[in-house]
């Protein structure tokens, strides 16, 4: 077998994988809308009230409209 | 079910203890327990278990079994906070003027001329064994750091399994509260439900005096931390881990807080 259809047979290996790969990528972008997309949450609620920024957790409830029996504090 | 409370000064700060459904005169007990800690605990009475103990540095001393937990706990507060809640810095408070309750207010800074530097790792310089601790020469331990949030974490096991103790701001809360729906504690600006949690603030805008000098200190610098926080809020799964976790997150600064806190804690406050 001459050297040169080796080196035309690389090449053309080559070429048809970089093709090929660049197509499935294309048919497969990321879609958020996708049905099955896991939800992203964030993992925690971040709130800013005036400086102050507050972060609570799924697992923690709250409410603005409770009044607090006590309150932490700088002591 | 009702609800029962008492107020009132101990600790340096003002306490406030809750209990639903169970006999009010727990808690008159539970003040007379916390006001004895204070006499024991307290490093600003010469004859208190806390004083006696630094005052014999260098030397094996007995210690009550109280004592010889919070001495532990100090150890574990190390630990956790990476160094930064630290027990032994008791000579950089005294230098900046901390020399008395904060209520006769501050004396005159001495840091100018001591040149502290940094506190040696707390288990360098203590040592606890049963019974019997020893801290290093030249030092000595204040417990206000982390003794409050020990302490309501204590109370609320002997108060029931539903109470709350609030001590100057260091809580913990056990059971649902009055309602069922948790205790609800005022938390960075809103109202959060604790159940069988523990919350606490660390900050610099309470016992502040003088030019830029409060009673927190970095050991790192050995002087009143620098940093770009003012106050922290966090809750956690004790008083005591909630104490550590709101102090280191406020030596640490902003960026590396929320990282700490982040893994540590289901809520915090961050100001500003």
């Amino acid at each position: 077998m001459p050297a040169w259809s080796l080196k035309l047979a690389a090449v053309l290996v080559t070429g048809l994988a970089a093709v090929g790969s660049a197509g499935y990528v294309s048919r497969h972008v990321k879609s958020d809308g996708a049905p099955l997309h896991p939800p992203v949450i964030s993992s925690a609620a971040t709130v800013a009230g005036g400086d102050g920024h507050l972060n609570l957790k799924p697992s923690v409830q709250s409410s603005d409209d409770q009044q607090p029996i006590t309150f932490t504090s700088v002591s | 079910m009702s609800l029962e409370s008492l107020s009132f000064p101990a600790l340096g700060t003002e306490c406030h203890l809750f209990l639903v459904g169970k006999d009010p005169k727990a808690l008159a007990r539970g003040a007379d327990w916390i006001r004895s800690l204070h006499e024991q605990l307290t490093r600003f009475e010469p004859d208190s278990e806390l004083s006696t103990f630094n005052a014999t540095a260098g030397s094996w001393t007995r210690v009550s079994p109280v004592l010889e937990s919070l001495l532990r706990e100090a150890l574990r507060a190390h630990e956790v906070s990476h160094g930064l809640v630290h027990a032994g810095v008791l000579n950089a408070l005294l230098a900046t003027g901390y020399t008395r309750t904060f209520s006769k207010g501050p004396t005159k800074p001495t840091l100018q001329t001591q040149h502290l530097g940094p506190t040696p790792p707390l288990d360098t310089i203590l040592e606890v064994g049963h019974g019997h601790a020893r801290v290093r020469a030249g030092y000595g331990i204040d417990l206000g750091g982390i003794a409050k949030g020990w302490i309501a974490d204590r109370l609320v096991e002997q108060l029931g399994d539903n109470a709350l103790v609030n001590l100057g701001g260091d809580i913990f809360a056990s059971g649902e509260g009055e309602d069922g729906e948790g205790w609800p504690v005022g938390f960075g600006g809103t109202t959060v439900f604790l159940h069988d949690q523990g919350a606490a603030t660390s900050g610099s805008r309470g016992r502040r005096w003088g030019q830029s000098l409060h009673h927190l200190i970095d050991p790192r610098t050995g002087r009143p931390s620098k940093t770009d926080l003012e106050e922290v809020s966090v809750i956690a799964t004790s008083g005591a881990d909630a104490e550590i976790y709101a102090k280191t997150a406020f030596l640490m600064g902003r960026d590396a807080a929320e990282y700490f806190l982040g893994e540590h804690c289901p809520g915090w406050w961050l100001y500003p």
